[in-house]
């Protein structure tokens, strides 16, 4: 696979400060503008927030167990009534 | 009524975190048992040092660098070794190019296989990737979990990343769910 342009490898860098809302409006608009004519990055958008779906899914079944998060509470409890 | 200003605030701002910590300390040492001993380890220690926390500051981002330092120090020194990473070697973005461009096929895979492909990232990876995609931490509450600087967390997720992508793609492939590279028709 040919190594991506310089400004593609910079655009993928930072998709995910874009998503998660974390660069100035004007580093914004310019990755955006990139996004609408590259469909390389486009596409690596895409892909990406279906891998980031994915992962979202399969941490969210992994809960505390309910049994240690009683266990854990007691120990609170007997620590602000034992000291 | 005696004053217990001090732990009701700790169960007020550290409970909450609970499936948080759980979760990190799953991934972190692999196995439900080691998770949970993991936990109340690190909420045995949060308690003692209660006085040291800052309110109003993060509690889950304090928990976090206790329950590591808790895995570092014990967990990590028993168990696992961290596998050794070559931090200039940056693996390939995925070739869209290959059928499925929009990743349809990763709602495909069971969360066994996800999981275990997390499992499989190295450490310092890993556990950028756990705080960042799964728990969704903003990336200075990581930086400060993790102490090291917002660039390095970037840096971190965006080749975990493309390792992990990778890793779940062969999966899809072995598994008949996508058309491995070269092999189209």
């Amino acid at each position: 696979m040919t190594p991506l342009p310089p400004v593609c490898e910079a655009a993928l860098r930072e998709l995910d400060a874009l998503r998660r809302g974390e660069l100035s409006a004007e580093q914004a608009a310019v990755l955006r503008a990139h996004l609408d004519s590259c469909r390389f990055c486009l596409g690596m958008e895409r892909f990406e927030r279906a891998f980031l779906d994915r992962l979202r899914e399969a941490a969210a079944d992994c809960n505390c167990p309910e049994e240690l998060r009683q266990r854990i509470q007691a120990q609170c409890a007997q620590s602000s009534h034992g000291g | 009524m005696a004053d217990t200003a001090a732990p009701s605030t700790f169960e007020h701002e550290a409970l909450p975190h609970l499936d948080t910590l759980y979760r990190v300390a799953l991934r972190l040492t692999g196995e439900p048992a080691a998770a949970e001993d993991l936990v109340q380890e690190t909420m045995l220690r949060a308690l003692k040092a209660w006085s040291s926390f800052r309110p109003g500051s993060n509690a889950r981002a304090w928990l976090v660098t206790i329950l590591r330092n808790q895995f570092i120090n014990g967990w990590r020194a028993r168990k696992r070794a961290p596998t050794a990473v070559d931090m200039e070697a940056l693996p390939e973005p995925v070739d869209l190019s290959n059928p499925d461009p929009e990743g349809r096929f990763f709602r495909e895979l069971v969360d066994d296989e996800v999981l275990r492909a997390v499992d499989a990232l190295p450490e310092e990876f890993r556990e950028v990737l756990v705080l960042s995609d799964m728990e969704e931490l903003p990336y200075a509450e990581i930086a400060s979990a993790l102490d090291i600087p917002v660039g390095t967390v970037k840096s971190r997720l965006f080749r975990a990343r493309r390792i992990l992508q990778g890793r779940l793609r062969r999966y899809a492939e072995e598994a008949g769910l996508i058309t491995p590279r070269g092999a189209a028709e």
